[in-house]
């Protein structure tokens, strides 16, 4: 068992190792600076994907001085029916690698079945998908979700109270909680808040330097591209007709960042997949917030409702005053 | 100043709907269902936080009508001497800095709307503190009777 896990070790660095190697003779950096006034998207050809998990282990490596550290113990929390604790500190747990977690931003969805009578095989890395209008960032009730000018959608640990909001208006319920972390500690700790919830980033501080998110740099494959979204939607449009295949994350949600180029339809796709927990869905999510955007309407009548009221109350008055004289 | 059923239907409106927005405002941070509230037989509703946030547009949008009816009447009888009381110019100056926040915080929402984070988050604490204090201030005058107006002697 344990010279499994470590041939499989030494297979993920060795295939990290490659990618990098690779991704150095691609000049992606150029293009995602490039885009650098706009927003950026990646285009995930998920033909290419061989399942190697390189990309978990160097999302996983990068990132490892943002996981959470909880010290001490989980602070009892209040209401204890209402409130569960979400623990994904233990060794055992920090390792999970099949779904999403506060200590696993990115990991690889397994679809196998049959389309137009040929059976298929497909493996798929899942992430935050960077919503181009991102209900997590609009209704984070304190602002600790943020979307930057290029794109990337993050939460600021030091701001996030971890109440989950975000988790649940996000359309694939992305994000993931650790208990026992964040502000809410130096607060009111068992009353209001639950730890701080976490998810992909897209390597933002590596973007800032110029540099690949660390996903796209290890792929040996080039599953990913990244670049100016209308560049990277054209490609994803042209990919999809040249293979007679799918596109997904364009018009999800309103648009993401995140763009899927597969062979087999996405509805296939979502069918065969596991979801549940972590493990997000690939079904065509409407856009969540539209309803509270055509709203916006009652905002902008509002005051000339009230100026109309009080100016017609005023001809009233007016009135009244005239014909006492 | 003059009332009349319009005066006294804009008051109740402005009275519910600042009650609402600042019950649902609460209930834009996940308390409600941790709390029991959505429990309570009727208020299922505000347990969903979209479902939530559209009746907090809709509280919004009525306290921003009645806002402006009132703001409007008063700056015409102004000339006839009537002035806000201190606890009226109080309240005013706090439920402006309420809705124009609330108006910037919806703006937000649009798609192609994106305010840098300090702005963004600075944004959230501004309305959440102003709606506070509205609140107190307001639990508080209405405790006291204190009225929002006086007429000036001339």
């Amino acid at each position: 068992m344990s010279s499994n896990i470590s041939r499989r070790s030494f297979l993920r660095a060795g295939l990290i190792t490659a990618g990098s190697v690779a991704a150095s003779t691609v000049p992606f950096s150029k293009t995602a600076r490039a885009a650098s006034g706009g927003e950026l998207c990646t285009l995930l050809d998920i033909r290419k994907c061989i399942g190697c998990e390189a990309c978990v282990e160097a999302c996983r490596w990068e990132n490892a001085d943002k996981f959470p550290e909880p010290e001490g113990e989980m602070p009892a929390m209040v209401p204890v029916d209402r409130v569960k604790v979400a623990d994904w500190s233990s060794e055992e747990k920090r390792d999970v690698r099949y779904r999403l977690t506060p200590y696993n931003w990115l990991y690889i969805q397994y679809a196998q079945g049959e389309y137009n009578g040929k059976p298929y095989s497909l493996t798929i890395p899942r992430r935050c998908m960077h919503c181009q209008n991102a209900p997590c960032v609009n209704l984070c009730p304190f602002g600790a979700a943020d979307k930057k000018s290029n794109g990337i959608v993050r939460i600021h640990s030091g701001l996030c109270m971890g109440g989950a909001k975000c988790k649940q208006v996000c359309p694939w319920h992305i994000p993931e909680r650790q208990s026992g972390v964040g502000l809410h500690l130096d607060l009111v700790p068992q009353y209001a808040g639950n730890g701080v919830m976490y998810k992909c980033d897209r390597c933002y501080d590596r973007i800032a330097e110029g540099e690949l998110p660390a996903c796209i740099e290890a792929c040996p494959e080039n599953v990913q591209t990244i670049g100016p979204r209308e560049e990277i939607v054209k490609r994803a449009f042209a990919l999809a007709e040249e293979i007679d295949g799918f596109v997904y994350g364009d018009t999800q949600n309103g648009g993401t960042n995140t763009i899927y180029v597969s062979p087999v339809p996405f509805e296939e796709l979502n069918r065969v997949i596991e979801k549940g927990p972590g493990q997000p869905h690939l079904a065509d999510a409407g856009n969540a917030m539209e309803k509270t955007n055509n709203m916006i309407a009652a905002l902008a009548i509002a005051p000339i409702a009230g100026l109309l009221g009080a100016l017609a109350r005023f001809k009233s008055l007016a009135q009244d005053k005239e014909d006492r004289r | 100043m003059k009332t009349s059923l319009q005066d006294r239907i804009v008051s109740v409106i402005f009275g519910v709907s600042a009650v609402l927005a600042v019950f649902t405002g609460f209930g834009n941070m996940p308390l409600y269902k941790r709390y029991y509230i959505a429990d309570v037989p009727g208020l299922g509703w505000s347990g969903d936080f979209f479902t939530n946030l559209h009746v907090h547009y809709i509280a919004g949008s009525l306290l921003l009508a009645a806002a402006v009816y009132g703001g409007v009447r008063f700056w015409f009888e102004r000339k006839e001497g009537t002035r806000l009381t201190r606890s009226g110019a109080v309240r005013a100056a706090v439920l402006i800095l309420a809705l124009v926040s609330g108006v910037f915080m919806a703006l937000r929402n649009l798609p192609g709307i994106d305010y840098p984070f300090y702005a963004h988050a600075g944004l959230n604490f501004l309305h959440m503190s102003v709606a506070v204090v509205f609140m107190v201030l307001g639990i508080g005058c209405v405790a006291a009777r204190c009225r929002w107006l006086q007429k000036q002697s001339q």
